[in-house]
């Protein structure tokens, strides 16, 4: 019998060395945002540790 | 003159374009990035609240030019490195955070000076009422959450996915997946729906009233039915703008569904199957970053003028 943990995964994750933020510019990522070739169209979002965020990144708060 | 207060993350790629956009809208901003919550000082008193960061920049809330924008700000990324606190205690701090927020939330709306994003809009509209309204604007694949229920009107075949965040403990995640429903251990509050089989993944980036349409060329099938477990995989699928005839309709029903909801920005999921679209449900804070063209930033430009437009003013206390 399937529980939700038996059917969950873990997902990918691109090793990333984040930037530092940067308070001055109030950003992380320099210029162009982090694409990398693995990406959809152009722009993804990661967390801290390089995980991306689409994977749990719709919820509201 | 008008200002802006992000509450945020600092991966937020999103947050950092708009940061941009605003510089050349000449429009002062104030990033509140919740995981570097250590380098901020927060005054609250009875009377009024100031944020300040590292640099020395502050912002006064009763400031009536000042205006929010939420964009995930998640108490789960607050960082304690370098503090010698305990679990417990840090929990407790996010709590603290959280009803910080919830106040601030509280007192800006007070003044329509939240936009675009409404907090917490997750809360007031959850995935089965959107999934009960929906029916009056679009097809919806057949759908029953229970407890006890082996059979469904719909066979044995189905998908199954969470109604919240997906995350399952801190590395795993619930992704929507293809499921025998007598296999699932019951009884247990399970969500299930239809399963569109061989459909494609439709998103809709709807902001202040204008619908963006795109499509996945992942191949959902019986092996796998969640297009994001590609991520981050060479072979991840490529999502593309769409505008064939059919979006006018489209675009029109989500326009009329997103006005029932009282939402100005939504991410809204579809199945297209069999030539007909299927609605499967709205994010009320969805990412749209990867959908937008590096080039000329149309949905990051569109999602900024809509945030100083003071037609999106979120007015939490007025809706359904």
């Amino acid at each position: 019998m399937l529980t939700p943990s038996q059917l969950s995964t873990k997902p990918n994750v691109i090793p990333l060395i984040a930037p530092d933020y940067d308070f001055n510019d109030q950003k992380r990522w320099d210029g162009t945002m982090m694409a990398g070739s693995y990406t959809g169209s152009s722009i993804q979002t990661f967390d801290s540790n390089g995980q991306p965020c689409d994977s749990q990144g719709d919820n509201n708060d | 003159m008008t200002e802006l207060l992000i509450f945020t993350n600092s991966a937020d790629g999103t947050s950092d374009i708009l940061v941009d956009l605003f510089k050349k809208r000449n429009l002062p901003l104030f990033r509140w990035n919740i995981d570097l919550w250590q380098h901020y000082e927060i005054l609250m008193s009875e009377r009024d609240t100031l944020i300040s960061d590292p640099l020395g920049r502050s912002i006064s809330i009763s400031n009536p030019n000042l205006f929010l924008l939420w964009r995930k700000p998640f108490v789960e990324q607050m960082n304690f490195d370098h503090s010698s606190l305990g679990n417990d205690d840090e929990d407790m701090a996010r709590i603290q955070i959280a009803k910080w927020m919830q106040s601030i939330v509280a007192l800006m709306n007070t003044e329509n000076r939240i936009r675009l994003i409404e907090p917490y809009a997750d809360q007031r509209l959850p995935k089965l009422f959107q999934l009960q309204v929906a029916v009056e604007y679009f097809l919806v694949p057949k759908s029953l959450f229970s407890l006890q229920a082996g059979a469904t009107s719909f066979g044995p075949s189905m998908i199954t996915k969470p109604l919240g965040n997906p995350s399952i403990g801190k590395e795993s995640i619930f992704y929507t997946r293809l499921v025998n429903g007598l296999d699932l251990y019951r009884p247990y509050p399970w969500f299930v729906q239809e399963a569109l089989v061989g459909g494609v993944d439709i998103t809709c980036v709807f902001i202040n009233g204008k619908s963006h349409f795109f499509k996945c060329d992942y191949l959902r099938d019986k092996k796998s039915i969640d297009w994001r477990v590609e991520i981050n995989t060479e072979q991840q699928s490529k999502w593309h703008p769409i505008s064939s005839k059919d979006c006018k309709d489209w675009g029109r029903r989500v326009k009329a569904y997103m006005l029932r909801l009282g939402l100005h920005y939504g991410r809204l999921d579809f199945i297209h199957f069999e030539d007909k679209l299927f609605f499967l449900e709205c994010n009320t804070n969805g990412q749209f970053g990867w959908l937008d063209s590096a080039d000329n930033m149309t949905l990051h430009n569109e999602f900024a003028d809509a945030v100083i437009d003071s037609g999106t003013s979120t007015n939490l206390f007025f809706k359904m």
